[in-house]
């Protein structure tokens, strides 16, 4: 790609130069992508059927051929549960991160645009959740709510929400004293509108980095959570029930402990990858 | 300094009161009566009356919390719905069980992870930087459960070096769970205190220093590394709370008595006193950590309190 001279470049496209260079966040790309890959194709070529499909005659199968992963305590294929609960880890994950970016973002902005006393209530109930430990909390959430897919949702996004509504409130007391948002106040713009078109779009670029880079944290939370027996309810696969299930098992049969905690691993490392190399492009500084 | 201490302390009042209103809120919505699910579907209707009158159930939420606040404060937790034991007795066991395992955790992060962060940020770029990064990227990446696990497997059952369940408090069988409680926040401390040194490093005190001869390694620890801890003790506090967070796994994978696994017993038969107790004391732990936390800050920055107390 030859560049003119006296091009301007625009930002996004420095940006992407910057990151393309950083090797880890590459690898990071690469393999995210495969895993992307190999789960998304999944329902392609294995049914779903395969996943729940009990042979208890055939439990325990080590890793072969006809059972790429092997088989566990009811004889279900590992290889499909895992794809399959692939997809529902990393697709809760990215649920959560929306909906927390969402309510983040809500919060935050009312917290810091009206300042005052709106703005201590909204701070020292988040300081609540901030307070007490995640996974403590987590289990408050699910005790209260019952458990379910969607309350191990609403518990995940409650507990670390408010972490984005002090971002996001950071970001718009920056902004809110500058001269533009007076004079889109002059001439009469509505707060909605002041808030969406003038203030957010100013500050929101940490706020989307922050969310991007918690997706790793949080497929860890939602294993965590599958792991104690609290998340999303077997026979679902997730790979921290799987997890879970197998770990009576892992000291004849390790493949079923192995396995499962190799992938959520790996996923997090690519994520972490991705996500300090976007950081390190969107604000390079230079070190000894 | 001392306005300063005194300002901070309470103001941890109000939150932690605010903490145990909305923890209560929250178990308080549960749909159903406990009473029925405490004497089970052969109940009759006098006995379910008499135990909701007895648990206090049918006054209204404000007068229940209020009396829950007012027992508390006289060390009464109330009783456990499923076993009946008194809540306080078993949190005063395991509490201090939970605490043990957590300092030790959070005090190996400190030994471990700053000076390994330091030196890394010394030799950057070198071998013992690049080892350090790919041991802490590991270490943070990876569910800290599976790691227990895999620990317990290798150690234990492949080797025989170390026990399997955490048996006697003081006593080899706490290395493991020590050791997997501690990884991520030895990871994470690594990656902070490398940060900051390598930008406190890039100062020109740091240059002149060196310029009028002092030793590298006196220039490290007397110049750079103070400057630097700012940041890395923001890292440790918050690995407090996940450190809690992590010792209730940790606790169920090595079957350890302490309040995680009581925690998890009380959610997994919907046991709301029990629940509600244990939350209460771990938000009251961590109120007072971030609060030393908060003081240490004023200990190594003096513009800290001196801020304060100009205002």
């Amino acid at each position: 790609m030859a560049k003119k001279m006296n091009q301007i470049e625009s930002k996004k496209n420095l940006v992407w130069r910057r990151f393309r260079k950083n090797k880890l966040a590459i690898v990071g790309i690469v393999i995210l992508g495969l895993v992307f890959l190999l789960c998304g194709t999944a329902p392609l070529y294995i049914d779903y059927s395969q996943v729940i499909y009990q042979d208890v005659t055939r439990a325990f199968v080590a890793p072969c051929l006809e059972h790429p992963f092997g088989t566990d305590q009811f004889g279900r294929n590992l290889y499909a549960r895992m794809l399959y609960g692939g997809l529902v880890s990393i697709g809760s994950g990215f649920a959560i991160v929306t909906m927390r970016f969402v309510l983040g973002l809500f919060f935050g902005a009312i917290a810091g645009y009206f300042g005052g006393r709106i703005d201590t209530i909204i701070m020292r109930i988040m300081d609540v959740f901030m307070s007490v430990p995640a996974i403590i909390m987590e289990m408050v959430v699910i005790v209260s709510l019952g458990q379910s897919i969607l309350t191990l949702y609403i518990a995940l996004t409650v507990v670390f929400f408010p972490a984005a509504a002090r971002l996001v409130r950071a970001t718009i007391l920056t902004v809110r004293d500058q001269e533009f948002v007076a004079a889109a106040n002059c001439y009469g713009s509505s707060t909605f509108r002041i808030i969406c078109k003038h203030i957010l779009p100013n500050g929101i670029g940490p706020v989307v980095v922050d969310a991007a880079l918690s997706l790793g944290a949080t497929i860890l939370a939602i294993s965590g959570m599958g792991f104690i027996g609290l998340g999303i309810p077997s026979p679902t696969p997730e790979w921290g029930t799987i997890l879970a299930e197998g770990r009576e098992f892992i000291r004849y049969y390790p493949h079923l402990g192995i396995i499962p905690g190799l992938a959520i691993g790996i996923c997090v490392m690519a994520l972490n990858f991705i996500g300090d190399g976007v950081r390190d492009a969107l604000d390079p500084r230079t070190r000894k | 300094m001392g306005k300063y201490i005194l300002k901070r302390f309470l103001m941890i009042i109000p939150t932690f009161f605010l903490t145990t209103f909305v923890v209560y809120g929250m178990l308080s919505i549960i749909p159903g009566n406990p009473a029925e699910s405490i004497l089970g579907i052969y109940a009759t209707q006098e006995q379910v009356d008499a135990l909701t009158e007895e648990l206090g159930l049918n006054q209204p939420f404000l007068i229940r919390y209020v009396d829950y606040i007012a027992d508390l404060f006289r060390g009464d937790l109330g009783v456990s719905w499923l076993q009946g034991y008194r809540i306080s007795d078993q949190v005063m066991v395991r509490l201090p069980n939970s605490l043990l395992l957590a300092f030790c955790a959070v005090f190996l992060t400190v030994l471990v992870g700053i000076p390994v962060g330091v030196y890394a940020a010394a030799k950057q770029y070198k071998l013992p930087d690049k080892i350090s990064l790919i041991m802490s990227l590991i270490f943070a990446c990876v569910p800290a459960f599976w790691l227990a696990l895999m620990a317990q497997l290798l150690f234990s059952v492949k080797l025989g070096w170390l026990p399997a369940l955490a048996e006697a408090k003081y006593s080899k069988s706490m290395i493991l769970p020590v050791l997997t409680l501690s990884a991520s926040a030895i990871a994470n401390t690594v990656r902070t205190t490398r940060a900051s040194m390598l930008d406190v490093l890039g100062q020109d005190y740091i240059r002149t220093a060196r310029a009028k001869g002092s030793n590298r390694v006196y220039v490290v620890l007397r110049h750079a590394l103070p400057n630097a801890l700012l940041p890395v003790v923001t890292g440790i506090g918050s690995s407090f709370s996940s450190v809690f967070s992590g010792a209730v796994i940790i606790e169920i994978v090595f079957s350890y008595q302490g309040i995680g696994s009581l925690l998890i017993t009380a959610v997994r038969g919907r046991d709301v006193p029990v629940v509600m107790g244990t939350v209460i004391f771990v938000a009251l732990v961590i109120c007072l950590l971030n609060l030393l936390v908060d003081l240490s800050y004023a200990c190594i920055d003096p513009r800290v309190w001196q801020r304060f107390s100009k205002s």
